[in-house]
């Protein structure tokens, strides 16, 4: 190809199609003609240099080509200088001050009194950088759509006099139309929009803002319909028209500085995206929207101004009664204007909330996986969040956090005012009460699972109940628990009376007859597992792994005595008493709080501890981990010890003939993991020595950080969290050999040989298990068969537009559940009852059966996550009984009280009644608070 | 005095007159390379970037009519004045004239 042709090839690409062909014709033949004559004259066709030189001189082949196009703006001339006008007014009405409200927030940061935790210089660079170029590319791409409408012309006929009071009727109705438009968005994100999949609300803090936005917009609409109609602008309607301009402007710069401070006044829903990408939408969409109506608002407002002070210069002079009527609206306007503007703010100041929830609660609670997810955190009252943060088991993460800052994310998370009391006080009994008669007289459950072999089959004479007496359980008395949303402790009855503990930390002993309180005794932390009674004494522990020693009969303290020095050690399990001694199991909370930001996980150990019961004196401590430690990194790469966990979550189980105990452990919690994981150990009664251990699921670690986004906190294992939750049951075969049998979160149910160091007598899945169970806090045995309820719960996501992160977890309601009877001496079934699905679209409702089964002669109870608790026939597992508990009572203690999910504790059946208690909110589940006591036809 | 200066002015001088320059020469039929030597013969130099960009434009504006003729063995596009072109020169001329005469007037008058 010639440099010629090459020439014209370059020219060529940049013009447009239809031209092209003819001009490149054209300007060949005048470029070969030059050739040609240039040629001629040398009397030599030209060399390489001498084309290059001509061709030169014809210049850069883009700028040929330009000539023959039209000019085109991006931005014309015409509108330049306003363009300009709007990036400055960008520039300084929103980098600027956001730049200082930045540099403001880190130095307070700096000096340890935080309001934006997290903010870094590097975090205000991006954040401003981000948004500059945002705003920059949103005003560019505004401007060059009006460049290339009908603004563009109308604004060069601006600058030819006019008629300045003349209004343009189409303008006038576009307004009207417009104003309209925005009264119905913002009217409708007050209950919420939906576009498509994608769910729009405004977060309450805003609503006044979104009302105040309504109203300006529908005066817009007004006074655009009488423009409409008049074709005229007034100075009045001029100077009404700024105001509400400017009131409007002052609320979308204050709706843009919430942004700014993490405060968004529109989250956004889509099911099924992440929270990550539901955040950063929420966070990318309110910005744009903000950033936009301000930047509109201010060409607006400068339109407006610009009219005004043409009307003004032809106005007659002098004020006339209707300018001077205009004046109180404009100021009216401006001031309502401010006023929202602070509410706005004040919204910020509230949102701190929101912000610190964020930062703090957001990554574990909106996370799913073992967390309480903030639904259930919504149905806790102000007070028990509080208590959580302060001296519960959120008091490590919450450390960073002042007192505003505490009582900032406390009203965020417990919006709803307490409506129950905070204590379970009330009620107390009369003169003509019997006094306790010590448990050993009269029927019992003093036990968690009633006797030391953790059965919890009650037999005929205890129980008072017949089969043929369970399908008219009736209602006898209800005792409301306070100010709490899960009703996790199981009772212990003795002496004609009934003790319970409750997540308050409160401890009541009541009458069993008819539920009146003969004492309260308040512990430092939540009671978590059940009261064991021997004798005169009352034996408990809490969240805090102390253990008390408290009287009976009048509730006075004997001892107390922390068995753990972990911070976050407690204890779920009840004591196990025997001869004198009681056996303490220690599980803890550090596995929910290890994905926490910087938390360096984990160092608690799992143990056994025994107590001298009368004194309180240590006998032996035991751990279910070697004392081995190794430090490292997970593989998220952060700091990581080990090994850890193997928690004892649930009661010993003692075996009198060999002189030994049992327990059931938890997973590990960080690398290595270790031999004691997910195993049962055998301990010697007197000494503590570990006989045998015999590990159900090997490098099983596995903690709440596993489930959250990136991952902190979580072990190379990553699960898959299977706990053995219940304890060991010691039973004799009809063999003649005894077996240990026991479920586990995996789905499985195992029978160990106690007498050959746990080896493998059978075992039989039952479901397909999980993190939440499998067969989960404990089954039961008779004489025949192992009864064994599985949970299998799934937490679910569903939209939530009052959550910051626009989703909320649920419990599943058509996921789990089921009660099976397995032969004890091959583990075949005999029965199957399938789930009950009654749950429909109810929310936190699900079918998982949790709580720990209990039998007597001839019937089986099971609760479940549904608020039902059901009798099933022992033979049969037909369901005989069916009590729904999901609903308000009236309590003999005068606390108003609500029954829930069925969890963790099992019913307890003495004396002719059946006590239970109902509400568990900590998974998605039904919260309630409410101690439950049946009898035959409730007499 | 500055040279850059003054051929920016130059050239904005000349710009105008450009268009009778070209409007003028096409009363006889031409094709862009003959015009343009046609035009440079009298003083008039005009490169290509400048003078066919301004051909479409006064063809699209109906001053001007072209066809595409063979000539000397290469097709060539020709252009002559239209009637409207012919209506345009005349009264473009009486303008050209009185700038002419009012410029005189002030050089004259001002002439020190």
């Amino acid at each position: 190809m010639s440099m010629l042709d090459r020439y014209l090839r370059a020219v060529e690409f940049w013009l447009p199609r239809d031209t092209r062909e003819d001009v490149i014709e054209e300007l060949g033949d005048d470029l070969r003609s030059q050739i040609d004559d240039q040629a001629a004259e040398l009397g030599r066709p030209l060399n390489e240099a001498e084309m290059g030189a001509l061709l030169a001189r014809r210049g850069n082949p883009a700028a040929m080509a330009s000539k023959y196009l039209p000019p085109r703006y991006l931005v014309g001339p015409e509108l330049y200088p306003v363009y300009r006008f709007v990036l400055k007014m960008v520039a300084f009405g929103y980098l600027l001050p956001a730049t200082l409200v930045g540099i403001v927030l880190i130095a307070l940061n700096a000096a340890g009194r935080p309001l934006v935790p997290g903010l870094t210089p590097w975090g205000l660079v991006e954040y401003l950088w981000m948004w500059g170029i945002h705003a920059f590319v949103v005003v560019t791409v505004a401007f060059a759509l009006m460049q290339r409408s009908a603004v563009r012309e109308r604004l060069a006929k601006a600058a030819q006099p006019r008629d300045p009071f003349h209004a343009s009727r189409f303008d006038a109705l576009a307004d009207v139309a417009f104003g309209a438009v925005m009264v119905v968005a913002s009217t409708g994100l007050l209950s919420g929009l939906a576009v498509g999949e994608m769910g729009f609300a405004m977060e309450p803090a805003f609503r006044g803002v979104a009302w105040a936005v309504a109203a300006l917009y529908g005066l817009n609409a007004v006074l655009a319909a009488v423009r409409a109609v008049q074709a005229r602008w007034t100075l009045a309607t001029a100077r009404v028209q700024l105001a509400t301009t400017g009131a409007l402007l002052l609320i979308f710069a204050g709706l843009l500085a919430a942004n700014l401070f993490g405060a968004d006044a529109v989250s956004i829903t889509i099911p099924g995206a992440t929270i990550d990408q539901l955040w950063r939408l929420t966070r990318w969409a309110n910005a744009t929207a903000w950033i936009t109506m301000v930047v509109g608002l201010t060409i607006v407002a400068w339109n407006d101004t610009v009219r005004l002070r043409r009307l003004r210069d032809a106005a007659p002079a002098g004020p006339s009664a209707r300018n001077r009527a205009a004046a109180p609206v404009m100021v009216a306007l401006m001031a309502a204007g401010f006023l929202t503007l602070i509410a706005s703010t004040r919204a910020v100041g509230q949102a701190d909330g929101a912000a610190v929830y964020r930062a703090k609660c957001a990554g574990c609670h909106n996370a799913g996986g073992r967390v309480p997810s903030l639904p259930t955190l919504r149905a806790m009252s102000p007070s028990a969040v509080r208590r959580a943060l302060d001296t519960g088991p959120m008091a490590a993460v919450a450390a960073g956090l002042d007192s505003a800052e505490r009582a900032a994310v406390v009203a965020y998370v417990a919006a709803q005012p307490a409506a129950i009391a905070p204590r379970g006080a009330g009620g107390a009994c009369g003169a003509g009460t019997p006094a306790f008669s010590g448990s050993a007289r009269g029927a019992g459950w003093g036990a968690w699972g009633v006797d030391a072999a953790n059965t919890r089959f009650q037999p005929a004479v205890a129980a008072g109940l017949s089969p043929a007496d369970v399908p008219r359980l009736r209602l006898r008395w209800a005792f409301g628990l306070g100010d709490v949303t899960e009703a996790r402790g199981q009772v212990a009855v003795a002496g004609g009376r009934v003790f319970v503990g409750t997540t308050v930390g409160e401890v009541h002993a009541l009458d069993a007859r008819t539920g009146c309180r003969h004492w309260t005794y308040a512990a430092e932390a939540a009671v978590r597992g059940a009261v064991v009674v021997g004798g005169r004494t009352a034996w408990f522990g809490d969240q805090k792994a102390n253990v008390y020693a408290v009287d009976a009969a009048g509730g006075g303290l004997l001892w107390k005595r922390r068995v753990d020095d972990h911070p976050t050690a407690m204890v779920t399990g009840a004591p196990q008493l025997h001869a004198g001694v009681l056996y303490v199991p220690v599980s803890s909370y550090e596995s929910a709080i290890a994905g926490a930001p910087g938390y360096v996980c984990c160092t608690f150990r799992g143990s056994v501890v025994a107590l001298d019961a009368a004194t309180g004196r240590q006998l032996w401590k035991t751990y279910t981990v070697d004392s081995a430690r190794v430090a490292g990194k997970n593989p998220a790469g952060a700091d990581m010890r080990g090994p850890s966990g193997a928690p004892v979550w649930s009661t010993p189980t003692i075996d009198v003939a060999r002189g030994a105990l049992y327990v059931g452990t938890g997973n590990n919690y960080s690398d290595p993991p270790s031999g004691g994981s997910d195993a049962v150990i055998a301990m010697e009664l007197r000494t503590g020595r570990v006989l045998w251990t015999r590990q159900l699921t090997a490098n099983d670690a596995y903690t709440s950080g596993c489930d959250f986004p990136g991952k902190p906190g979580c072990p190379a294992a990553n699960g898959p969290d299977f706990d053995l939750g219940q304890p060991p049951i010691l039973v004799r075969l009809a063999s003649g050999r005894r077996a240990l049998v026991v479920g586990q979160k995996s789905g499985m149910a195992h029978a160990l040989d106690p007498d050959r160091e746990g080896a493998v007598l059978w075992q039989r899945r039952v479901s397909e298990g999980g993190k939440l169970g499998g067969p989960h806090w404990g089954s039961a045995v008779d004489g025949e068969r192992m009864y064994v309820a599985v949970s299998d719960a799934r937490i679910e996501a569903y939209a939530d537009s009052t959550s910051p992160m626009g989703f909320a977890l649920d419990l599943g309601r058509r996921v789990g559940g089921g009660l099976h009877a397995l032969r004890l001496a091959s583990g075949e079934p005999a029965w199957i009852a399938p789930p009950v699905l009654i749950c429909g679209e109810r929310r936190h409702c699900g079918p998982a059966q949790s709580a720990a089964v209990t039998a007597i002669p001839g019937v089986v109870f099971s609760g479940s996550m549904d608020g039902h608790l059901r009798a099933y026939a022992a033979a049969t597992g037909a369901v005989v009984w069916d009590e729904d508990t999901a609903r308000d009572f009236v309590t003999v203690n005068g606390v108003p009280a609500r029954g829930g999910s069925m969890d963790v504790a099992g019913p307890v059946v003495a004396g002719g009644m059946l006590f239970v208690s109902s509400g568990y909110g900590l998974w998605g589940g039904m919260p309630g608070n409410v101690l439950l006591a049946y009898s035959v036809d409730g007499r | 005095m500055n040279p850059e200066l003054f051929e920016n002015l130059r050239l904005e001088l000349r710009r105008g007159s450009l268009v009778l320059a070209v409007l003028a020469q096409l009363r006889v039929e031409q094709y862009g390379y003959s015009l343009r030597r046609a035009l440079e013969d009298r003083g008039m130099e005009i490169d290509e970037g400048t003078l066919y960009p301004l051909l479409r434009r006064l063809e699209s504006q109906g001053l001007l009519l072209s066809e595409w003729r063979e000539h000397e063995k290469r097709k060539k596009r020709f252009y002559h004045l239209s009637p409207d072109g012919a209506e345009m020169l005349e009264r473009l001329l009486q303008e050209w004239a009185s700038i002419g005469a009012s410029l005189n007037d002030i050089l004259t008058r001002t002439k020190p």
